[in-house]
């Protein structure tokens, strides 16, 4: 599992939370940052702020999809505003969370980026 | 100059009419009609009357007079340079001294004139309540009794004097009749002689003074009472002053303190979003900790991790609610040592929200050790968040490629810091460039144009300047000046500030 947040607070937490859920998760704050290290392919999904420094987690998205990855992406944001809210509908994630959400939501969303994952692989 | 006793009640020029039975009908309708007059005039028609009884009626007080004359010759040339000192001094003083300095030289009129206690009274506000802000006691002698209010004890008396009119009497017999309240207050606590007279600021009655001496009565020579007046009037100006400028200071943080809500109303979306990090760190720690607890602890090192993240976050979201509501608040100014650095990165992390929403990148340059600055933290953080959130506008509007804004510290000039903010947006125009700091000058769409006129008033009262200059390559940086705190080793002087920032020539 890959968490991308510029925020260390969440970063941790969504790490702590996920490993106790049994996943191995590995940290980036920037988008730039995840593109640049190559290590998307292994693994399950991204769970991707949408605010960051520099590239958003939309067009994160958007650049994804563009280049035919197979990384499903969890977008999450703390606004829930209409433009933020049409800006992550548009980028079409494979699910979106507002911030705070509980962890049945995001049980929810990792379960539907793994049958994604899975259709891919088959 | 002859010198005449004053040993019966001063009442200004209603001293003569003051016959049994006629007094008290005349005492009010004449006060009455008193208030009009200058007060110079008042004090002295009181004065003249007083001579043109002392020097028909009573021959034998000016026996005893010449006899007392020499004594008092010397004691007046000795007040009357007391008193030139005290204008001199009360010239010099600030709103910050003026009150020390006053409570100082009552004690020097009192030992001037052997007395042993003297009190000025303010009134805040015409019409409002009069109290007891200044006294002076001689060693070992009574205070006011506790609760004491002079409105209270003596409320006739005190009325009477607020209209402009002086009491002075050299022994508690000779009190009249009409000044009851005065009398029954002095037989059990006050002074045997005593002169309380009005304190004038222009034509205005804003306070009083009262002069007395408790171990035994004294004489009060008309040149005497026409310096203490002096006196009393210099004391009045200075404590107009005071209170003109302590006017001026709370309009002034009422204003920036409407300007800081408004500020902070903009950026309630973002302090919201702000809050919700913790809050969504928080439940999803939370959320594993109930995991490991539903499947019996089986990482009870991991549950401890997610539980001190949890206290962590919480701790984050009380910090920042504490600022935010510190931001909304209107307390009085209170200037400490500060960090400006944690103050600028302080206020950095509360807008980082802000910025990333906007996909602006915010930079920060602050130099490892930089020196204390003497400001309220408050109304500094409102300078540096108004100086960004104006970038962020200047950027929106101009929607460069790489949108920045730098947040710099220069190291220590000349015992001055200077904090720049520095945009890469759209610039300002000519048009408003030479009023930026006007009220209602605004380039922005929403907003009163309130934020850079509280900006520079804040940073000029706290001793430094603010300007703008626009950037070679596009955009604008507003600089402002905080002297640095003094260290009490370091003795050297600090130059005036725009011979040490060339850019400073535009104010």
């Amino acid at each position: 599992m890959i968490v991308l947040d510029d925020d260390l607070f969440i970063c941790r937490a969504l790490k702590t939370q996920l490993e106790i859920l049994g996943f191995d998760v590995v940290v980036f704050h920037t988008a730039e940052r995840l593109l640049a290290s190559k290590i998307t392919s292994p693994n399950i999904c991204v769970l991707a702020d949408v605010y960051l420094p520099g590239m958003s987690g939309v067009e994160l998205c958007r650049r994804l999809a563009a280049e035919g990855s197979s990384l499903p992406i969890i977008l999450m944001s703390g606004r829930d505003d209409d433009e933020t809210a049409r800006s992550m509908r548009d980028a079409k994630p494979i699910a979106r969370l507002f911030k705070p959400f509980e962890q049945i939501e995001l049980l929810r969303a990792v379960k539907k980026a793994i049958a994604k994952k899975s259709r891919h692989a088959q | 100059m002859t010198l005449l006793p004053v040993n019966q009640v001063l009442i200004n020029r209603f001293t003569s009419l003051a016959t049994p039975g006629f007094f008290r009908y005349k005492f009010w309708a004449s006060a009455a009609g008193s208030s009009q007059e200058t007060p110079s005039s008042q004090h002295l028609i009181g004065v003249q009357n007083l001579k043109r009884r002392a020097t028909s009626q009573t021959a034998l007080s000016i026996r005893n007079a010449a006899a007392k004359s020499a004594r008092g010759g010397r004691e007046l040339v000795r007040f009357a340079s007391v008193v030139a000192e005290l204008s001199a001094a009360m010239t010099q003083a600030t709103a910050h001294t003026v009150d020390g300095e006053i409570a100082n030289w009552l004690g020097r009129i009192c030992e001037a004139l052997d007395l042993d206690r003297s009190a000025i009274y303010e009134r805040d506000v015409p019409g409002g309540p009069v109290r007891t802000s200044h006294i002076w006691l001689r060693k070992d002698f009574p205070p006011f009794p506790p609760g004491f209010d002079p409105e209270k004890v003596a409320s006739k008396t005190t009325e009477w004097i607020m209209r402009g009119n002086s009491l002075v009497f050299s022994r508690i017999s000779e009190i009249p009749p009409a000044f009851e309240d005065a009398k029954r207050f002095v037989e059990r606590y006050g002074p045997k002689a005593s002169a309380i007279m009005p304190m004038w600021a222009g034509n205005n009655v804003i306070g009083a003074a009262s002069f007395g001496r408790f171990r035994s009565s004294r004489e009060w020579s008309p040149q005497l009472l026409e310096h203490l007046a002096l006196a009393v009037r210099i004391f009045g100006g200075a404590i107009e002053r005071k209170q003109a400028e302590a006017a001026i200071r709370t309009a002034r943080s009422e204003l920036a303190l409407a300007q800081r809500r408004s500020m902070m109303g903009e950026l309630v979306a973002s302090l919201a979003h702000e809050l919700n990090q913790p809050l969504g760190a928080i439940l999803s720690n939370l959320g594993g900790i109930a995991r490991l607890l539903s499947q019996g602890n089986p990482e009870p090192s991991l549950a401890a991790k997610a539980l001190s993240n949890a206290m962590e976050d919480t701790k984050r979201a009380g910090e920042i609610v504490r600022r935010v509501r510190a931001m909304f608040k209107g307390d009085e100014t209170q200037k400490i040592a500060l960090d400006i650095g944690a103050l600028v990165s302080d206020i950095a992390r509360l807008i980082a929200n802000e910025a990333s929403h906007r996909q602006i990148a915010i930079r920060i340059e602050i130099p490892r050790s930089l020196p204390r600055i003497i400001g309220d933290r408050i109304l500094l953080q409102q300078c540096v968040l108004n100086l960004l959130l104006n970038a962020f506008e200047s950027i929106i509007n101009a929607a460069p490629q790489h949108p920045t804004v730098t947040i710099a510290i220069a190291p220590e000039h000349l015992g001055w810091l200077a904090i720049s903010v520095r945009d890469n947006g759209a610039g300002i125009h000519e048009s408003v460039a030479g009023r930026l700091f006007e009220a209602f000058v605004t380039t922005k769409s929403k907003g009163m144009g309130l934020g850079l006129l509280v900006t520079r008033s804040i940073i000029e009262e706290h001793g430094g300047k603010i300007w703008s200059t626009p950037n070679p390559e596009g955009g604008t940086t507003f600089t402002f000046t905080l002297p640095a705190e003094r260290k009490r080793t370091r003795r050297e002087s600090i130059k005036p500030l725009l011979n040490s920032f060339p850019a400073a020539t535009g104010f």
